[in-house]
């Protein structure tokens, strides 16, 4: 290594004594030490980091304006390496920096040079957070709540307070004292997507670190300040696309704001509630307006209401709070049923009465379905899931809207009557109908709609045929890829396959096939037996006895030589089915074929003893002609080939699209000096 | 200049690939590739089926998959 390093020192033009050369560092493609580094590693001489921290420690403390900012501005860069970073921070150079933000006498520029410098020093988690004053965490938070600090500033003293908020109970307390949320909000309504992502990021630390009842008050708090209506002007509907970052805290919002929901959905009716109760005959007052309830008798109340509770879906009518008992979904089914019929109550009624006036067995159970959509709903927004940390699927809808669960249900309830309309089902077909309304409302939040409206629109649009059809093609899709290369493949592997099945019907040729000859006397039909030579040149054949299983070539005493056969004919057109042509079933017609050899017409007739035999051997004589096969089961073998081994071929292609045309070729290389020589005996 | 890659060393084709330019190679649907440089939208490698024969293809023909590297030399 030291006869290395001078000799390419020499080669670049660096001349340096022997002292430099040791003190310098080699450094290899990972920060690899000495150790490590093999023959062929592409080498990097850079100064050592030893060398660097003390120049820069000195640099950030020099009277100089200039050079400390150059200084700083270094540091910032060159504090992502890890080694450096040990070498500055043994030094106390973060020491440094922290006193130069508490001091606050350096102007913008030199701020962020140092605030970056030091985050990057902290993400190598050499030093703790906890160690920070408060004096510091007052001035991070004052560039984060001041509206004239510089933008670039702003975004890195976001990120070191997130970062603080995240590991530790007590920074995340004194920050959350002293950042006020309305300033965070207030970030996520500027241009700049990078503190629109960091204040978000920010604002998830803390609401996800709080303790619950903290955490209440903060959403309460979002709440009133529009935090939804922020982000959906300013981020979802905002003209540049959303970042997977801030995909992610629009994520992890969604998730949280959706899990308020789960302590109600897994909340089972309580029987002895008078409040449930009320709601459940308020549902039913709603729909069926008896003014005249009071005067009746318990009893004939008592029926009254069962007859309407039975209208209206439930399935135990004598005591409707059953079906709510079930959790999921629990009471919340009984809210989103309330939602529907006091916020929509033309068109809950409308609903009720349309299905309570049928008496064919059509009707779509109100309550029954009503809480089976609430659980597939809850499903889809997967409500009860704790987020993931990496997840980033959100739905621009939820921002859109104030109780979208609600809202979503009283789309969906109408859509599931349309559905079930289309459907023309009955009771018995009530899971069916429910995994139809699955698939329209899943498929059309996959598109990612922006507003209530549009998902209303799409979702009716996307009809019960609409759903078959979308079924089938990609069942083809699945099953049969339609994809033209796909295609291309297939038909460049058919003649290997061809090929295959020729040689298949050949061997069995070779192993020969029993055959009766049909006699008109009817009572023994005698038996012959029909081989070809392993060398495929002569046809042997001769009578046999019933035993024979496998008769040697020997034992068959005639024999045609393939050269002589002229011709293969099958069914009507074989001389031993035109000659008894009444007696001829079509059984027997689709068994018949005869080979023609000799200039004298001289014919070879046979009768298969199945169909399966025919093909093959009507295939294998085509073969021996030299002539294309064309038996069903030659088809059918072949599809079932063709298909097997595209299967096989694209099991490395499973869940990777396979582009409908083939993609440009680039033009070719300008120069073919590869790295790699593969020699004769490497190749 | 031609590059070794680091991180894209194998890859499944996606389209059926032959081409007259030189040192091509002809790749099917589905056959899996072992990646060695790359330069200009080209790949230099070979085929799993054949690889004792080197050549070029394009880089929107292979769809990468994710490899760990045993032995590096």
């Amino acid at each position: 290594m030291c006869a290395v390093v001078p000799s390419s020192c020499a080669l670049g033009g660096l001349w340096m004594s022997e002292a430099q050369i040791s003190s310098m560092y080699v450094s290899g493609p990972g920060g690899q030490n000495r150790l490590d580094i093999k023959n062929g590693c592409i080498l990097r001489l850079t100064k050592a980091p030893g060398r660097s921290a003390d120049d820069l420690y000195k640099g950030i403390q020099s009277s100089d304006g200039g050079v400390r900012c150059d200084s700083l501005k270094e540091l910032a860069s060159v504090s992502r390496d890890v080694t450096f970073a040990q070498e500055f921070i043994s030094r106390d150079g973060h020491v440094l920096l922290v006193k130069i933000v508490e001091d606050s006498n350096e102007n913008n520029q030199i701020m962020t040079h140092t605030l970056t410098g030091f985050m990057e020093l902290m993400d190598h988690g050499i030093v703790s957070w906890e160690n920070l004053s408060a004096v510091f965490i007052k001035k991070i938070a004052g560039f984060v709540n001041s509206k004239s600090t510089d933008e670039s500033m702003q975004q890195v003293s976001l990120d070191i307070l997130e970062s603080m908020v995240l590991s530790s109970c007590k920074l995340f307390l004194q920050v959350k004292q002293e950042v006020t949320m309305e300033r965070l909000i207030a970030h996520l309504q500027v241009a700049n997507q990078q503190i629109q992502t960091k204040a978000m990021a920010l604002l998830m630390a803390l609401l996800q670190t709080a303790e619950d009842a903290d955490r209440q008050e903060m959403f309460a708090f979002l709440n009133k300040k529009n935090l939804r209506q922020y982000i959906y002007k300013n981020i979802i509907l905002s003209s540049s696309p959303v970042q997977d970052e801030m995909a992610h805290y629009l994520y992890v919002l969604q998730s949280v704001t959706l899990n308020h929901l789960e302590a109600r959905m897994r909340t089972p009716l309580d029987c002895y509630s008078q409040d449930q109760r009320d709601i459940l005959h308020r549902l039913r007052q709603a729909a069926f307006e008896t003014e005249s309830e009071n005067n009746l008798n318990h009893e004939r109340r008592r029926s009254l209401c069962a007859k309407e509770f039975k209208k209206l879906g439930f399935s135990n009518n004598s005591n409707p709070g059953q079906d709510l008992v079930r959790t999921p979904p629990g009471l919340l089914a009984l809210d989103t049923m309330y939602y529907f019929a006091s916020g929509y109550p033309d068109a809950y009624s409308r609903f009720v009465l349309e299905n309570s006036s049928r008496e064919d067995k059509h009707e779509c159970p109100f309550a029954r379905s009503s809480i089976q959509l609430t659980l597939i709903l809850c499903e889809i927004l997967r409500i009860g899931e704790s987020p993931s940390e990496t997840g980033s699927n959100y739905h621009p809808i939820f921002f859109s809207q104030d109780q979208l669960l609600e809202e979503l249900f009283c789309v969906s309830i109408q859509l599931l009557n349309k559905t079930w309309k289309e459907m023309r089902a009955t009771q018995e077909d009530f899971d069916k109908v429910m995994q139809v309304v699955k698939e329209q409302i899943t498929r059309t939040l996959s598109s990612k709609p922006t507003s209530l409206e549009l998902f209303k629109n799409k979702v009716n649009a996307l009809n019960y045929s609409e759903i078959l059809k979308l079924r089938q093609t990609e069942r083809l899709h699945q099953e049969e890829t339609l994809a033209p290369p796909v295609l291309e493949l297939k038909e460049r592997l058919k003649p290997e396959l061809l090929e295959l099945i020729r040689q298949q019907r050949l061997n069995r040729l070779c192993q020969g096939t029993m055959f009766r000859k049909i006699s008109s006397r009817r009572r023994q039909d005698k038996l012959w037996y029909c081989r070809l030579s392993p060398n495929h040149k002569m046809l042997h054949y001769g009578d046999v006895d019933e035993e024979a299983e496998n008769p040697a070539i020997e034992t068959l005493q005639e024999k045609i030589p393939v050269a002589d056969i002229k011709g293969l004919l099958t069914g009507k057109d074989c001389p031993h089915m035109k000659e008894n042509k009444g007696k001829q079933t079509k059984e027997v017609l689709d068994l018949a074929f005869s080979i023609t050899y000799d200039v004298e017409e001289y014919s070879l007739n046979f009768i298969a003893p199945s169909r399966t035999d025919f093909c093959l051997w009507t295939d294998g004589l085509s073969v021996l002609l030299g002539r294309d096969m064309s038996s069903e089961s030659m088809r059918s073998e072949l599809e079932i080939l063709l298909s097997m081994e595209i299967k096989l071929r694209l099991l490395d292609l499973e869940n990777v699209p396979i582009p409908d045309s083939a993609p440009a070729i680039p033009k070719p290389p300008s120069n073919y000096n590869f790295c790699y020589e593969f020699n004769q005996t490497e190749q | 200049m031609w590059i070794p890659t680091e991180e894209e060393k194998i890859g499944v084709v996606i389209c059926n690939f032959r081409s007259p330019i030189c040192q091509a190679l002809v790749l099917e649907l589905g056959e899996t590739v072992q990646i060695l440089e790359k330069f200009d939208g080209w790949y230099r490698g070979f085929s799993s089926k054949k690889p004792s024969i080197k050549g070029i293809f394009p880089v929107s023909y292979v769809h990468l998959k994710k490899s760990t590297v045993t032995n590096r030399g």
